[in-house]
């Protein structure tokens, strides 16, 4: 594997191990140009231009399309944990710029914004989303920019983006608990209050939103790691098993995945297929 | 010339009299003849089409061999959503056996 190349985007570290000079390129393109169309702090970005329709229908790129139905498919997937429409909801807490620049404010959060799931139709490429419904596709763009990624490296390597990574050909991860993991194929991805938090009027706020309530998500877990086939499906994984709080690691058990969960005192709570495959299981010597 | 041959000989002018001229019997024939050749183009036309699609039909549905290239069976477009919609499945983990290349945490 030839060495690490670093940029940011999607207001995150990217990493990219494996690749060559021109996949690099490609790939450095691929996240700003994906970045400038889904980002909700770039004026000119087609997601602003959607969210600011009115619930008029507009005609969107067929990238923008593609991506929207996938967050639709993540929603219906999820039971509607994992929802697009919580725009609104992220500016309410606070989350209205670019998190390098988020400081805590002593003015209390706005008024919540549940859920407007249901008020978004897609039909080939024509989205229409109901008046004042704010679009957030970041989770899901990530992750499908880092799978989209990793295609463009021909030999083994990884991306990881923001702590969310994808290998082909294997790679060893260090995942929050404490353990180290190789991961063989597929990705890991990490979601939870840890990190991404700040204050409003004294309370404390996150991103990670409860679809049911419109505010951040009270849940027992510190982070929720996730190993899927895709990028993408494992930071939906990983999300949900966060929201469901005290059931995520049932749910997740229920779904077959890999996860573990890190509790606020450090304890951790892995899923089967976690355990499994990640002990070893060596015969002892004789 | 025989007698009987004599005889025909002087009976045909006398027929030749009592059948209609020549011109206007050409002229009750030709539309006749029209519509004859007109129904023998049609029913060879018919046969032709019926012959055609007959045997275009034999080769397509009949279950010998193949009579073109083989296609791969593909799966039905109407599937691919579905397909697509099945995102949380499995990646591969292992045990450890050397240091990490990498770290996950919360994005």
């Amino acid at each position: 594997m030839t060495g690490k190349h670093r940029f940011c985007a999607m207001g995150c570290e990217v990493i990219v191990a494996g690749a060559t000079a021109r996949e690099r390129l490609e790939i450095e393109r691929l996240f700003v140009a994906r970045e400038r169309r889904f980002s909700r702090f770039i004026a000119g970005s087609e997601l602003n231009r959607i969210n600011g329709a009115a619930g008029r229908p507009l005609l969107v790129s067929r990238e923008f399309a593609e991506m929207l139905e996938l967050a639709l498919a993540a929603a219906s997937q999820t039971g509607g944990l994992v929802d697009p429409t919580l725009g609104r909801a992220v500016e309410a807490a606070g989350y209205d710029q670019d998190f390098t620049g988020l400081t805590d404010d002593p003015r209390p959060p706005e008024p919540a914004a549940p859920s407007a799931l249901g008020s978004v139709r897609l039909a080939g490429r024509v989205v229409q989303a109901g008046a004042g419904i704010r679009l957030d596709l970041n989770g899901v763009v990530k992750g499908k920019t880092i799978d989209d990624a990793l295609r463009l490296i021909d030999g083994d390597g990884f991306i990881s983006a923001g702590g969310d990574i994808a290998v082909s050909g294997g790679a060893v991860v260090s995942v929050p608990g404490g353990a180290v993991v190789r991961l063989v194929t597929g990705a890991l991805a990490t979601s939870g209050q840890d990190r991404r938090r700040w204050s409003r009027g004294g309370e404390p706020q996150h991103h990670l939103i409860d679809p049911c309530t419109g505010r951040p998500a009270r849940s027992p877990w510190q982070t929720v790691t996730v190993c899927g086939a895709t990028c993408l499906g494992a930071d939906i994984a990983a999300k949900a098993g966060f929201l469901l709080a005290e059931r995520g690691p049932q749910q997740l058990e229920e779904w077959g995945l890999a996860a573990q969960f890190v509790d606020m005192r450090d304890d951790v709570v892995a899923t089967r297929a976690w355990r499994l495959q990640t002990e070893s299981h060596e015969a002892p010597c004789t | 010339m025989s007698h009987a041959k004599r005889q025909r000989k002087k009976q045909r002018p006398a027929a030749e009299r009592q059948a209609p001229p020549v011109q206007e019997r050409d002229s009750r024939l030709a539309p006749v003849r029209r519509r004859t050749r007109l129904a023998k183009f049609g029913v060879g036309l018919a046969v032709s089409a019926v012959f055609g699609g007959s045997i275009a039909l034999a080769r397509a549905t009949y279950a010998g061999h193949a009579k073109h290239p083989s296609r791969p069976l593909a799966v039905p477009k109407s599937f691919y959503s579905v397909i697509r919609e099945n995102l949380l499945q499995n990646g591969i983990l292992a045990p450890a056996q050397a240091p990490p290349d990498a770290q996950t945490s919360s994005s």
